[in-house]
């Protein structure tokens, strides 16, 4: 009888907690750390808090480390024990990478400013274990952070109109309705699929 | 039918992998200094400058096209990249990285070529930094490497957005945190013919670089002959790593001096009755263009009290300078014309402007400033206008007096206006 534990731990669940630890202490240094587009003269920058990115870059980790390495023998297993997997695995890894976000939790004196932060990366870490379903881990993580950057510069260029946009950084106010949907279509995605689709394992299977 | 391909081993994907990002490498490091083709003044100590500035776009390109060539000619899986083959590890690897680093290098290379070209034309009296020259090319070096490496150990075919963004970020952190500047080629600040980055501080990044590539190639190559390519590193590369971030840590510890003025170089200067003009030898041919400037102001105010008056351009200023001392500070750029920005600051000067926010004048009043401010507009208008003395002032608070009139008070208040004591009582 394999338990829920061991099967995480064919998630690599442990490395994705040591994972978040070194995220925390990287999102401790650079809690004041911020990345200003600054493009257009007539508007104020628009700022990117490195703790975001660092957010970014430890969901994209996570999803690679947790990615499901017994696919082949999920799909013609039980289904109720896969599923219970890769939910789990996939709460456990946005979890983790929201670690960078303690430093600012920890070192800003703005309450709404840290909900911002919050919000966001929730979001984000969201998008990219959403697309590492639909396209392999690593491309899911160069697409969130294309997307989000092209985003910070098309809001700073006035591209996108107010209210619009995604991101409640962008849009001075929190919805957290929004982004609880994220995490519930998040969770949906990797019970459904078990944490891959046939066409992102095509994708990544590096054989051309 | 299967079509038989036969490749070069110089060449394992054929030619796309490889030309793709050289163009594109080419076209964002053209596109960057596009607007300085038309600049009339090029020198070499911003174009040297250019050539690791502009790696903000390439080196990420550069960098994401070296990781996608490495996960894919060296896929984990592939049968002719097994650790057991009898040239993995260094041969394959070696022979891809000049390959990149050559056409990469030579992309970014021909992109800088016209503002190049433009600038061995143009500039006078002065050539390429050796070391800013040296940096721009290790820099499109440096990120070939490293990115080869991360192809090598990710060994996913989807690698490179990441690496591309990644790079992009990692270029633009100095602009945010200028202490990061002594690790990256990438400073996004220029510096002006005055002052020069101190040569340990260019030999401190250009070292940190190198260090970057012997780690990149160490662990790619042994990485390639092993079977697990993710291992604990050896002995020697942890240590290369341990002394590559003390190199990272240290600037953020230390005060590292960057910048230090430039030796005070032979002016080149003109002597005009009382009146000297000195300019930077790397801007000799601007020295009429700036004294016309000059002058068109000095025609309505006269050279100060005993006559003696020197103006130089700001280029040879040195650290013990008072800005405000008695001497007419030019501001020549490459993108402005001498004989506007020249004309521009003598009327600071000679409108007392510069003397207002001088420490030696005793506090100025409100008043004070703003009519100095409102001499200092006429004046401009005055100098730039060329105008024939029928004429009458038009705009701000000399407005309708006649031009005659306006040089007659300007001679009877000089020594007012010079010490920023200028008064509403005093005005016409």
């Amino acid at each position: 009888m394999i338990t829920i534990g061991r099967a995480l731990r064919s998630r690599r669940v442990p490395l994705v907690c040591l994972l978040a630890v070194f995220g925390a202490g990287l999102g401790i240094i650079s809690a004041s750390t911020t990345i200003r587009i600054d493009l257009n003269p007539l508007v104020d920058a628009h700022v990117l808090p490195a703790s975001t990115l660092i957010t970014l870059a430890i969901a994209a980790c996570a999803a690679v480390i947790t990615r499901p390495r017994f696919y082949d023998w999920e799909r013609i297993g039980q289904r109720g024990r896969p599923a219970v997997v890769a939910g789990s695995a996939a709460m456990i890894g946005i979890v983790a990478s929201l670690a960078p976000v303690l430093g600012p939790l920890v070192r800003w004196p703005d309450d709404l400013a840290r909900a911002w932060v919050l919000a966001d990366s929730i979001a984000l870490a969201c998008a990219v274990f959403i697309f590492a379903v639909l396209v392999t881990p690593f491309l899911a993580g160069g697409v969130v952070a294309i997307a989000f950057i092209a985003h910070g510069i098309a809001y700073n260029l006035r591209a996108i109109p107010d209210g619009l946009s995604v991101l409640s950084g962008a849009r001075n106010e929190v919805s957290w309705l929004a982004v609880t949907a994220l995490l519930g279509l998040t969770l949906v995605v990797h019970i459904s699929t078990y944490g891959a689709t046939s066409f992102s394992r095509r994708l990544g299977s590096n054989e051309t | 039918m299967l079509r038989q391909v036969s490749r070069s081993t110089w060449l394992p994907l054929g030619v796309l992998p490889v030309a793709i990002p050289a163009v594109l490498v080419a076209v964002v490091a053209a596109a960057q200094g596009f607007a300085r083709l038309s600049w009339p003044h090029l020198l070499w100590h911003s174009t040297s400058q250019v050539m690791h500035e502009h790696l903000l776009l390439a080196a990420p390109v550069a960098a994401a096209g070296a990781t996608y060539f490495a996960s894919r000619v060296s896929a984990r899986g592939r049968i002719t990249s097994q650790p057991y083959a009898a040239r993995a590890g260094n041969d394959v690897l070696l022979r891809s990285l000049l390959v990149l680093c050559v056409v990469f290098v030579g992309a970014y290379t021909t992109g800088l070529a016209p503002l190049i070209v433009l600038t061995i034309m143009r500039a006078e009296n002065s050539g390429p930094g050796v070391l800013p020259v040296a940096t721009g090319l290790l820099g499109m070096v440096v990120a070939v490497m490293a990115g080869y490496a991360i192809g090598i150990l990710l060994s996913s075919t989807w690698a490179w957005p990441l690496v591309l963004v990644g790079t992009f970020v990692a270029l633009a952190l100095p602009a945010e945190d200028p202490r990061l500047i002594a690790i990256s080629p990438v400073t996004s600040w220029e510096l002006g013919l005055q002052w020069t980055e101190t040569t340990a501080f260019q030999l401190y990044r250009i070292a940190f670089m190198v260090l970057i590539c012997i780690l990149a190639v160490r662990v790619g190559s042994r990485a390639l002959s092993r079977a697990k390519r993710w291992h604990r590193p050896s002995g020697p590369t942890f240590l290369i790593a341990l002394v590559a971030g003390t190199f990272v840590v240290l600037p953020f510890q230390l005060d590292l001096t960057r910048i230090e003025w430039s030796e005070p170089s032979a002016a080149e200067c003109e002597r005009h009755d009382t009146v000297t003009y000195c300019v930077h030898p790397a801007r000799a041919s601007q020295l009429p263009s700036m004294r016309s400037g000059i002058d068109n102001v000095l025609a309505w105010t006269g050279t100060p009290g005993d006559g003696a008056l020197e103006v130089l351009d700001a280029a040879l200023a040195t650290a013990d300078d008072d800005t405000a001392a008695g001497v007419i500070w030019a501001y020549l750029g490459p993108d402005v014309d001498p004989t506007t920005s020249s004309a521009e600051d003598a009327a600071h000067f000679m409108s007392g402007s510069a003397a207002c926010t001088s420490a030696a004048v005793d506090p100025a009043t409100i008043e004070n400033k703003s009519l100095a401010h409102e001499l200092n507009r006429a004046l401009i208008s005055v100098a730039n206008a060329g105008a024939p003395l029928g004429q009458r002032m038009q705009g701000g608070v000399f407005a309708g007096l006649a031009l005659p009139e306006f040089k007659t008070w300007y001679t009877t208040n000089a020594v007012k206006i010079r010490t920023c004591a200028l008064a509403t009582s005093d005005l016409p």
